[in-house]
């Protein structure tokens, strides 16, 4: 299984994200750049000029809308054909941590930092037809103000926000460790456990929303999101900064119950030691047990983020380096047992 | 009147000691027996102590100052008095009640400056004479406490974040960790160790140290000793010698939990003490002195000491009555000697001549011979470092056999069961200084009926990144750690073992990896496990003697893991010897029992991966009915179907082809 690499940017890839139809891939950097490629042969399509350090970024499901948040305190809009920016929202923010598109890509949802405050995190839940509406009103003036609802649980440092299956609940991580389930549109809380020791650096839902996967630095554990029930846990040395659950995972004929989660010790930190553990381990769920380890032997930093290609066939990783790597499953992972 | 008890002392008028010596011959009498019995109430007296002894011609005004006392302080007047020699009295009231609260007014008042009185009713008398029944403490037996030395299993003590501490025990064929005493809750302490012997978990606070045992590790004894930071046990573990780190050291009875001996001498240190194997004999090296204790009291034996100017180092000479000196310093005649406590003689090691820096000595576990390593000085520079070996059966003259390293030796690992010596030296560059990098030169001392005792070279390791060799308690194995913080090279192990190759032993690496952020690395009791730990990231390694990986875990918040100390023999030399001779039979036997608990742990580790597949399979396949139920739903938010193959646009590669004329 040899990948092939792309790289656009000199700084750390922050996230990725491959559209719904899998043809086109996002890589967003430090340095305030998203690069748009293509999947089948690498080229590199188009660049989006973001206002700051991007940390998060979300698409629409019909690949016409883009939006990422900075760490200088935006979220920006962009027309994914064509790379026009549509404009951004600005008011009263330190750091944008999420973004993320709700299902059917009616309401987005933003977790940032508000300037009033270096310790609490803000949650808000807009509605993406009357920002884009706003901003066709307002072209000459391209900041917009924040007034929509509002949902800011109390001592609760999010860092991420998602949304829960058909948009009926909403499921929240903190940086001390906790999962809070809202229901949603009530807003009231349904359950908060405390999950991890540390910061909950990531968490991913399988497609059909059976279970949702948590990354930290203890390791990767597998929940109910219905109930947030603890179903099983891979324990790691080294932390984990990003996880991704296979889409053929419940699939009715040749399931795959594999997730892939990858890490490594913080960059800063690298020249200490030659163990770095910048391993991609590949899980089988079901069994609690590890199938399979991939290290790249050019890699030199963590891994900061990970996605499953829609089809299931391969997947993507970001890296602390600057690189993203494309790798494609050959075929002795849909022929051996091992695997099954 | 009232100041009666002011004007006279009843201090100066005490009663002579002979009277009272009389008085203490005589039976002693219980006053109120002396009352006649008709119409007596006993609860309305009162016994009132604690008042002046005085002689029988000053009973008088005593009792006019009590009087005196009673109206100075508005207290209830006693009707009647019987008062004797000893300061006892016994007032009496008209009523209960009275007396009641006159005991209460009474009670711990000061008399003079002196003499503070006390009261009590008929009633609390009685109550004080009901004894409960005594029990004595229970002192767990001595099987009790090395039960734990039965089990063949490697028990592990994990500590996490100070507080929590769990025993477990290292299941090696299904290699994994189980229970034995789960989460006990430990005090706050500063420092933890095992004893020697295992019996004892000892934790450390600032005034006392206190032991824990037995099955449960309940707490057992308890000492009391400021600024304890050391401690030193007896080799059958029935004294203990502590020490505050300045210059004070306790001998303690563990058993009896007694204080027997307090020595007080500076520039010191507990090293300077020396137990004989048979704890009968204690050795103390001071400044130009060795001083000898005996048990089980510990008092100096003064024809015993024996003048050694410089002393640097002294030990007994296990199964023999030798102990071992090494005497030099500046302006001091350097040498080495052993004592002969039977013939009260010393017999010489070989004459040292030239300008040394420094001597250790080394002794056989089993008294065979006894090993020194000497450095040579030039212009206050180390140039050599040579290891003798003396044999202990030839002593007149010494036998020596020994190896000269032309480098300034860093460190010496020995292991003194078998006899085995490492050696090493930081490398040197091209410019003469010295690198961080470390070469070890190993030795082992051989036993042969013809030859005598030999030192065997094993050979050299050079270029090593570790800085530390760690022997196995059996002799056979050792590994190479670098533990030191911020260096490149922390966490790196390399596994060695001894093996004979045409009767010539030789070493081989046999596996070298990396545990990162390593910062614990210990051999286990009996030498076949090795543990690593790194406090950093809280994962934990266990390894086989030869490298192989046999646990991989990582621990929440883990701070302290310790093997617990375990007799390396746990049979006796004929029962071993038996072993040895019938090793065949018994392999077979064992082997036998270890495929049956295999293939238990086999069959059950099926049996638990098809449970848990049928789990979660029924788990997956509930979620897939919801799933399925609430297409309508996904279709009405999405806008569109996602089965329905027709919207789906296939990707076309349109590849456009010209002719170029040239």
């Amino acid at each position: 299984m040899r990948p092939f690499h792309v790289r656009g940017t000199d700084r750390a890839i922050m996230t990725v994200k491959i559209n719904y139809d899998g043809d086109l891939f996002f890589t967003a950097s430090q340095d305030g750049g998203i690069n748009c490629w293509l999947t089948e042969t690498g080229e590199r399509l188009g660049n989006y000029k973001a206002s700051g350090a991007v940390k998060t970024l979300d698409l629409t499901d019909n690949s016409e809308l883009l939006v990422s948040g900075s760490l200088e305190g935006s979220v920006d809009f962009f027309q994914i054909n064509g790379g026009k920016s549509l404009g951004k929202l600005t008011a009263d923010m330190r750091k944008a941590k999420w973004v993320e598109f709700s299902f059917g890509d009616e309401n987005l949802i933003i977790v940032y930092q508000p300037m009033t405050s270096t310790i609490n995190y803000e949650t808000r839940i807009l509605k993406v037809q009357e920002i884009l509406d706003k901003i066709k009103l307002r072209q000459t003036q391209d900041v917009l103000e924040i007034t929509d609802t509002l949902v800011t649980p109390d001592k609760f440092k999010t860092t991420q926000a998602s949304w829960g299956y058909l948009n009926q609940s909403i499921i929240m991580a903190s940086t001390e460790g906790e999962l809070l389930l809202l229901s949603y549109p009530q807003k009231e809380e349904i359950r908060r456990v405390q999950v991890h020791d540390g910061e909950i650096k990531q968490f991913a839902f399988a497609k059909d929303f059976s279970i949702l996967a948590t990354a930290a630095n203890d390791g990767c554990k597998i929940f109910d999101p219905a109930t947030l029930q603890l179903l099983r846990y891979f324990k790691y040395e080294v932390p984990m900064n990003a996880v991704a659950i296979s889409p053929l995972f419940n699939t009715e004929q040749k399931p795959k119950p594999h997730l892939i989660v990858a890490g490594g010790i913080p960059a800063r930190e690298t020249a200490r030691t030659k163990f770095q553990g910048f391993d991609i381990h590949i899980c089988n769920v079901i069994y609690e047990e590890e199938v399979g380890k991939l290290l790249n032997p050019n890699q030199i930093g963590p891994i900061n983020a990970l996605a499953f290609f829609p089809d299931g066939k391969g997947f993507i990783t970001g890296e602390e380096g600057g690189y993203s790597r494309v790798y494609k499953f050959d075929q002795t992972y849909w022929e051996n047992d091992l695997f099954k | 009147m009232s100041q009666l008890q002011d004007q006279i002392n009843f201090n100066d008028v005490d009663v002579a000691p002979e009277y009272i010596k009389r008085a203490c011959d005589e039976q002693p009498k219980d006053i109120l027996q002396e009352f006649p019995k008709l119409n007596f109430n006993p609860n309305l007296h009162i016994l009132l102590i604690g008042l002046p002894k005085i002689k029988e011609e000053m009973k008088p005004k005593l009792i006019t100052a009590l009087k005196g006392f009673l109206k100075k302080n508005n207290f209830i007047q006693f009707q009647e008095i019987d008062l004797n020699n000893y300061g006892y009295a016994v007032l009496s009231y008209e009523n209960e009640d009275q007396a009641q609260q006159a005991v209460e007014q009474i009670s711990n008042q000061n008399f003079d400056a002196k003499h503070q009185l006390l009261a009590f009713t008929q009633k609390q008398i009685n109550h004080i004479n009901q004894t409960s029944e005594y029990i004595p403490i229970t002192l767990k037996s001595r099987q009790q406490l090395l039960a734990f030395h039965k089990d063949a299993r490697s028990a592990l003590t994990i500590i996490q974040e100070k507080t929590k501490l769990s025993l477990k025990w290292l299941n090696s064929l299904e290699k994994k960790l189980e229970d034995n005493i789960t989460e006990m809750k430990l005090p706050t302490y500063d420092k933890l160790q095992w004893s020697p012997l295992g019996q004892y978990l000892v934790l450390f606070t600032e005034n006392e140290f206190s032991l824990y045992g037995a099955q449960d590790l309940e707490l057992l004894h308890k000492f009391e000793h400021k600024k304890v930071n050391e401690l030193l046990f007896s080799p059958d573990e029935q004294y203990v010698i502590s020490y505050d780190g300045l210059q004070q050291f306790i001998i303690w009875n563990i058993r009896e939990e007694r204080q027997l001996r307090q020595i007080v001498q500076q520039q010191s240190s507990i090293n300077h003490f020396k137990f004989k194997r048979d704890s009968k004999l204690l050795a103390f090296q001071t400044q130009d002195e060795i001083q000898i204790y005996e048990a089980p009291e510990f008092y100096q034996k003064n024809q015993l000491n024996l003048k050694a100017v410089g002393v640097k180092q002294i030990e007994w000479v296990p199964q023999t009555n030798y102990l071992a000196v090494v005497c030099y310093g500046k302006d001091i005649k350097t040498q080495i000697f052993l004592h002969d406590y039977n013939k009260h003689i010393d017999i010489k090691w070989r004459n040292i001549a030239f300008e040394i820096d420094s001597i250790q000595i080394f002794v056989h576990t089993y008294g065979k011979w006894v090993a020194t390593l000497i450095k040579k000085k030039q212009k206050n520079k180390v140039f050599a470092t040579t290891l003798q070996v003396g044999n202990l059966s030839k002593m007149d003259p010494f036998e020596i056999d020994e190896h000269t390293v032309n480098e300034d030796v860093e460190n010496i690992f020995a292991e003194l069961n078998t006899g085995k010596f490492a050696l090493s030296y930081r490398e040197k560059d091209k410019q003469q200084k010295p690198t961080s990098q470390f070469t070890f030169h190993l030795y082992s001392v051989q036993e042969d009926i013809k030859k005598g005792i030999k030192l065997c070279q094993l050979g050299e390791q050079k270029g090593k990144d570790t800085n530390e060799l760690l022997w196995a308690s059996n002799g056979n194995y050792f590994a190479m750690v670098n533990k030191t913080k911020n260096s490149p090279d922390q966490g790196k192990v390399e596994f060695g073992q001894i093996s004979k190759k045409n009767e010539q032993p030789i070493i081989e690496i046999t596996k070298s990896t990396n545990h990162f952020y390593m910062s614990h690395a210990q051999w286990d009791p009996t030498g076949t496990y090795f543990i690593t730990m790194s406090d950093l990231w809280h994962s934990v390694n266990i390894w086989s003697a030869i490298g192989e990986q046999l646990v991989k875990d990582t621990i929440t918040k883990v701070t302290d893991i310790h093997w617990r100390n375990k007799p390396i023999h746990l049979l006796s030399f004929k029962e071993e010897q038996e072993l040895q001779n019938n090793h065949k039979q018994f392999i077979k036997k064992y082997e036998a029992e270890d495929d049956k608990i295999l293939n238990k742990a086999k069959y059950d580790k099926e049996q638990k991966k098809k449970e848990m597949y049928n789990q979660f399979t029924q788990y997956l396949n509930e979620k897939r009915k919801i799933y399925n139920d609430t297409k309508e739903i996904r279709k009405k938010l999405l806008g569109w179907d996602e089965e329905d193959q027709n919207i789906y646009v296939q990707y076309k590669k349109i590849i456009k082809e010209e002719v170029v004329n040239l």
